[in-house]
């Protein structure tokens, strides 16, 4: 049974259809980069499955359980086994770093906040980051540090599927290559089912095993991240992702 | 051709007008049902009653002395022409306490309160954290705008009857202190005169002059959208939106009272 299945998923937002059918399914422990170009309905897909977006047809499983099928109660266990981490990191400015971590936790409650900030900080040093950093503000760390609190944030809510909504957007290309580093670390040692959103080539080589790239609304094509080469790009491939390949003429990595 | 613009742009506005009075409406009905159902988060309540009420205690403590002490100046000027210048304290404890006190409160309060509430949450919109909420099962509604909402609901008539203590004080250290009147027969005239609906009026003006701060604000900041830009339109049309609409809701208030009450 796939962890995450996605089957017919259409939204449009007025006469603009932006999702025209999407299927896919993504197995356990799978990382999977959801490619396109800017406008491509990448972000749209991923709000429809993390229930921020109601498509106006086709559903989301997870764990072969569907959303639309659930009640608000099964809904929220499903959704509970998701963790986002948000282009932006989103972390929210009134609280700490180590606050921000064990959000869910001590909204949840029952836990000491010694063993809140003692986990706080274990997964503060997963992603790289050390204990002066819990008690810093949002506003005090630098964009790849809030990143990585956010990933950290992430980690903390114990989740089956993650997904990484272009986490390198808007980074120096050396943080970008350090945040993909850790991403494929996170996922790797963690054993997490990741979804990754981007444009970036280098971002989607790093970090997963499969692509998917979608286009007008639909997936046009699905395979290993290997094969993603601007070199050597096969004549199989869709047109529209050879053409996607060749423009990406500089990128990092 | 001119003129058909012009009806178009009449009909665009009456439109759009309706469309956001329904949406209000809507928000409002949600908030409600947000503060009386679970889950509730007594110390996001706590924070937000404290941010209304005790740092707006120093603007409105001061607003009040001096609307308090202008009145009796004022109040002097007026009465004094009709040789009736010991109505002072009546007309300084009616003024306040059946209007200045809850509408320079309320509109105090909604230039500090509603525009912090509106600016808070549209940046925590267009930075994702309101959808990080919801990613994590937090539900925003309850989170973030019920707390908002029912601290305003609490914290106005508390400032209010701070406001009004505080503007008597000032209209009494005017007349005693230009005016030479006798500071004891200006407190017992004033508390001979003042009557239990005059109470009423101010603190049901001060709830729902509340309500018009909470909801305003959390409406504008909730539905922001953009960037930056966003942000700060959505902070002016909570102050300006709450500000007529509490000016609005006094008229209607005023007058439901007379008609009830005389």
């Amino acid at each position: 049974m796939p962890k995450l299945q996605v089957r017919s998923l259409h939204k449009s937002f007025g006469s603009t259809s932006v999702l025209s059918g999407v299927d896919f399914s993504l197995d356990s422990g799978k990382s999977l980069a959801v490619l396109g170009r800017s406008g491509t309905g990448k972000s749209v897909l991923f709000k429809c499955i993390v229930g921020l977006m109601t498509p106006e047809q086709g559903d989301v499983s997870i764990d072969g359980q569907s959303l639309s099928a659930a009640t608000a109660r099964q809904r929220e266990a499903l959704l509970a086994k998701i963790a986002v981490v948000f282009q932006g990191s989103a972390l929210f400015d009134s609280l700490n770093v180590w606050r921000n971590i064990m959000f869910t936790r001590m909204m949840s409650g029952g836990t000491s906040k010694k063993d809140l900030m003692g986990r706080a900080e274990s997964l503060l040093q997963k992603v790289g980051l050390n204990g002066d950093d819990l008690t810093k503000a949002p506003s005090e760390l630098s964009g790849g540090m809030q990143k990585r609190v956010a990933i950290a944030r992430a980690l903390a809510q114990d989740p089956d599927l993650i997904f990484f909504d272009e986490p390198t957007t808007g980074l120096d290309p050396v943080t970008a290559g350090t945040i993909d580093d850790l991403i494929a670390d996170v996922v790797t040692s963690t054993g997490v089912t990741a979804v990754t959103i981007t444009h970036d080539l280098s971002t989607a080589r790093l970090v997963a095993d499969e692509a998917l790239f979608l286009d007008n609304g639909q997936v046009q094509w699905r395979g290993p991240v290997a094969s993603l080469d601007r070199n050597s790009i096969p004549d199989t491939m869709p047109p529209i992702l050879q053409q996607f390949l060749s423009d990406r003429s500089v990128t990092r990595g | 051709m001119i003129l058909l613009n012009a009806f178009a742009f009449i009909g665009r506005m009456t439109l759009g007008f309706f469309a956001q009075v329904g949406s209000m409406t809507r928000f409002a009905g949600r908030a409600l049902v947000s503060i009386i159902t679970p889950r509730y988060y007594p110390g996001q309540l706590w924070q937000q009653f404290v941010e209304m009420f005790f740092f707006s205690l120093p603007v409105i403590g001061l607003t009040g002395l001096f609307t308090g002490m202008v009145l009796a100046l004022q109040g002097e000027a007026a009465l004094s022409r009709l040789s009736a210048e010991s109505a002072i304290p009546q007309i300084v404890a009616i003024s306040i306490l059946r209007e200045l006190g809850p509408v320079v409160a309320g509109l105090m309060l909604a230039g500090r309160v509603g525009s912090s509430i509106a600016a808070e949450l549209s940046t925590m919109r267009v930075n994702e954290q309101v959808d990080a909420l919801t990613t994590m099962s937090i539900d925003p509604w309850h989170y973030l705008i019920a707390p908002r909402v029912l601290a305003a609901l609490i914290a106005l008539p508390v400032l209010v009857v701070v406001a009004n203590v505080i503007g008597i004080g000032g209209g009494y250290l005017i007349a005693v202190f230009q005016l030479d009147f006798d500071g004891t027969r200006f407190l017992t005239t004033i508390l001979g005169f003042i009557q239990p609906q005059d109470w009423a009026l101010s603190l049901t003006k001060a709830l729902i002059f509340g309500a018009i701060v909470g909801l305003f604000g959390c409406y504008m900041g909730f539905n922001a959208r953009g960037g930056a830009q966003g942000v700060g339109l959505a902070t002016t049309n909570a102050v300006v939106a709450s500000s007529i609409a509490l000016l609005l809701a006094d008229l209607v208030i005023t007058l439901a009272f007379f008609r009830l009450v005389g």
